[in-house]
């Protein structure tokens, strides 16, 4: 290695670069949004010249000019400047650009398809005259889509490790508008064919409205489609891909499902314990029940069964999530069934109601029960340490904190109910009836803590009798060599060690006249070997996290292990000693 | 020799393995033990039990009652000539209130105050059906020797069959 002739150029700091960019990206999310608003603007005002009679609009032609004429320009200057840095490795991997990249895609892609797809129904029913905001907001915020998608898929300067990124975003904002969208035009449906029309007025037929949502749920469908299949969100084996099949897939669709099955459970329940209320009450929620329950229910199979192509890890994330909805929902419909139990101890001035707790509660749990049941599967649990997944124990912490937390609050609660009982003139039945929500709830969290932490005990159990393998584990040694380097050469010294025990091996020399400065005449130095072999055998007989060994000059070799002051002495059979002084 | 300890290990296992069973069937039973008494217990409930009529409570409790049941000419009979012509246009609060608790009652000589507890409810989602509950205050008038509501808490107002106020 030569130094450095000449001192180069500084490159600007790191610190600097981050700020200009900032700076940079901020300003040009900024001018797209103002041109593309301008331009929007403009074109509707020449979609409705044709239908206006009278336009006496100044300012907002004034607004749209000045959008368009001072942003656009400013915004193509920008870019222009922006798109030459790109030639730049470090620009590319910059994270501004590749931040900038997704939100405006994320943006117009929300912008565009929303536009259009208003446009679309706007043309169902009677409402000619508002298709130009839509058509122009859609023709300006789609060109933006496209010219960015292009910038992202350019071979040259694309920002190609957020490649993911992209198709994330799409598929989400289409499996999210596509759901609900839906589960809207189902239930739509369903409720004409449950409930008949109950409207009492009529402005246009039943199925504009379904056809509306019908539309919408394709245009959503599409957007997923295009970005699950076409640009391949689904092959990408990457963490946040990953994470969006549990978030969305696993999570939100499976309470979409549980939740839709819940109410269908409690209507008919309802229908035939409980009809304190009109039928056409009883059976209003049925429709959007019954949809959300169909469409969940397929959107969350699709992601489990893709889930299972995938990873372990993501497998096993996956049914832990669809455990955790599940006992969640179980866990609530028990603290329901006791919220009704205590409320039918009471005896109220005037409704009552308990029995509509009651069904609901029992239909939160049988729905939840038997989803957790298959889930988490509590008849197969771990029997070895060995079978236990990594992901496991973190979930029974997680759920024996939750519930910790849950029951606190709620003593809280009930404890600030029986104190002012005591304190002032309130009747107990009162008192009863205010704190049965949270004793029902201190029920249900006291019952999942306690199945919870049986299992972490018994999971700490199965580890600690495998754990002499893992405690008798030396993970740090530090080596202090004696001998001189071109006897025994440290580093393979070092390396022998590391690889033998696994620890993590530190070396020091010695300093002193009893080291490395001696002739090497002064004692016969045994080889390299031999010393591994030595060294090996006194540390395979030594407990201890980490451990000290001075080996050399000669045939010294001392092994101490050593410990944190203040930590437990560890009971370990074999102290510190002198091999050979 | 080596096989007596390995045996003993796998039953201490086996055993080990059962604990968590035993918990498991606790809780299921515990859970199933709760449900099959609330059904007992509140569909064997009956009516709320009837407080005395002369007493503010009990007109506090019949007022409620026929508020709920949506009979608002049998509410209105409760109430005192001036909270009938407090009423203007047609309100009710919605959602009507699904109970009614009492709280507690203060009785001076010719006017009381009635504090209750008052629950309404919202339809389930996954996690069961929701409740809050408001704590509210009735205020009566004893009215030629009869207590009468001269102001009831707003989500226990029912103007549909109160005249409009000329």
């Amino acid at each position: 290695m030569t130094a450095p002739a000449a001192p180069a150029v500084p490159a600007p700091a790191g610190g600097l670069a981050t700020l200009r960019r900032l700076i940079l990206y901020v300003l040009l999310f900024a001018l797209v949004v103002i041109a593309a608003s301008g331009v929007s603007g403009l074109l509707e005002r020449l979609f409705r010249t044709a239908t206006t009679l009278v336009s006496g609009d100044v300012t907002g032609l004034a607004l749209s000019l000045a959008f368009t004429l001072i942003g656009g320009p400013l915004a193509l200057l920008l870019w222009w400047f922006v798109w030459r840095r790109l030639d730049d490795e470090a620009e590319r991997r910059a994270p501004g650009w590749g931040l900038y990249l997704t939100g405006m895609y994320a943006v117009s892609l929300i912008i565009a398809s929303t536009s259009l797809l208003n446009l679309a129904t706007s043309f169902i029913g009677s409402r000619e005259s508002q298709w130009p905001s839509p058509l122009a907001n859609g023709i300006v915020w789609a060109a933006i889509w496209w010219w960015h998608r292009w910038m992202w898929k350019h071979p040259g300067k694309a920002s190609r490790h957020l490649e993911d990124v992209r198709a994330v975003v799409g598929s989400v904002f289409g499996l999210l508008l596509g759901t609900g969208a839906g589960i809207a035009a189902l239930s739509a449906l369903l409720d004409v064919a449950i409930r008949g029309f109950t409207a009492t007025a009529v402005f246009e037929p039943w199925w504009f409205d379904v056809l509306r949502s019908v539309v919408w749920a394709a245009g959503g469908a599409a957007v997923w489609w295009w970005h699950w299949f076409r640009e391949g969100g689904r092959r990408f084996q990457t963490g946040l891909v990953d994470v969006t099949i549990i978030g969305v897939g696993i999570f939100a669709a499976g309470i979409t499902a549980l939740g839709g099955l819940g109410v269908i459970l409690f209507v008919l329940l309802r229908l035939a314990f409980d009809r304190s209320n009109p039928l056409d009450n009883l059976l209003e929620p049925l429709a959007p029940a019954i949809a959300a329950a169909a469409i969940g229910a397929l959107v969350w199979r699709y992601h489990r069964s893709a889930s299972v192509h995938r990873s372990t890890r993501t497998r096993r994330a996956s049914l832990l999530v669809t455990s955790a909805v599940a006992l969640a929902a179980a866990a609530s419909g028990v603290g329901v069934v006791v919220n009704a139990l205590l409320a039918a101890a009471v005896s109220p001035l005037a409704g009552g109601a308990t029995r509509t707790l009651l069904l609901g509660g029992i239909s939160s749990l049988a729905v939840g029960a038997p989803v957790w049941w298959l889930a988490w599967k509590p008849r197969h649990q771990p029997r070895s340490a060995d079978e236990i997944p990594p992901g496991r124990r973190l979930y029974l912490v997680a759920f024996f904190g939750v519930s910790a937390v849950v029951a606190l609050i709620t003593l809280l609660v009930i404890g600030y109910r029986l104190f002012e009982f005591l304190l002032g003139e309130v009747t107990g039945g009162s008192v009863l009836d205010r704190i049965r929500a949270p004793l029902g709830l201190l029920v249900a969290a006291g019952l999942v803590a306690g199945y919870h932490f049986a299992l972490w005990r018994q999971d700490r159990t199965l580890l600690a009798a495998a754990a002499p393998v893992h405690q008798r584990m030396i993970e740090r040694v530090t080596l202090v060599s004696g001998y001189r380097p071109d006897a025994v050469d440290p580093d393979a010294l070092a390396r022998g060690i590391a690889d033998a025990t696994g620890a993590k091996v530190t070396t020091w020399l010695r300093a002193d006249d009893g080291g490395a400065g001696l002739p090497p005449s002064s004692a016969l130095s045994p080889g390299a070997g031999d010393v591994i072999r030595q060294v090996v055998d006194a540390l395979e007989a030594t407990a201890g996290q980490h451990v000290l060994v001075i080996a050399g000059p000669g045939t010294r070799l001392e092994v101490v292990p050593l410990m944190v002051p203040g930590a437990a002495v560890p009971a370990g059979p074999a102290p510190g000693r002198v091999l050979r002084p | 020799m080596d096989d007596t300890p390995a045996v003993e290990q796998t039953a201490q296992k086996d055993q080990d393995a059962r604990r968590p069973d035993r918990v498991l069937l606790a809780l299921v039973g515990v859970v199933v033990v709760l449900v099959v008494v609330a059904l007992a217990v509140v569909f064997t409930r009956g009516e709320p039990a009837a407080l005395d009529e002369a007493s503010p409570a009990g007109v506090v409790q019949r007022y409620s009652k026929a508020l709920i049941d949506g009979d608002a000419a049998t509410a209105a009979s409760y109430l005192t000539e001036s909270a009938k012509s407090r009423c203007r246009g047609a309100y009710v609060s919605e959602p009507a209130p699904a109970r009614v608790v009492l709280v507690s009652t203060t009785e001076r000589d010719d006017s009381a105050t009635v504090r209750v507890s008052i629950v309404r409810s919202s339809q389930g989602g996954p996690f069961g059906p929701s409740e809050y509950e408001l704590e509210d205050a009735f205020s009566l008038l004893k009215v030629n020797g009869k207590w009468l509501i001269d102001q009831p808490p707003y989500p226990l107002v029912d103007c549909t069959v109160a005249p409009v106020k000329q």
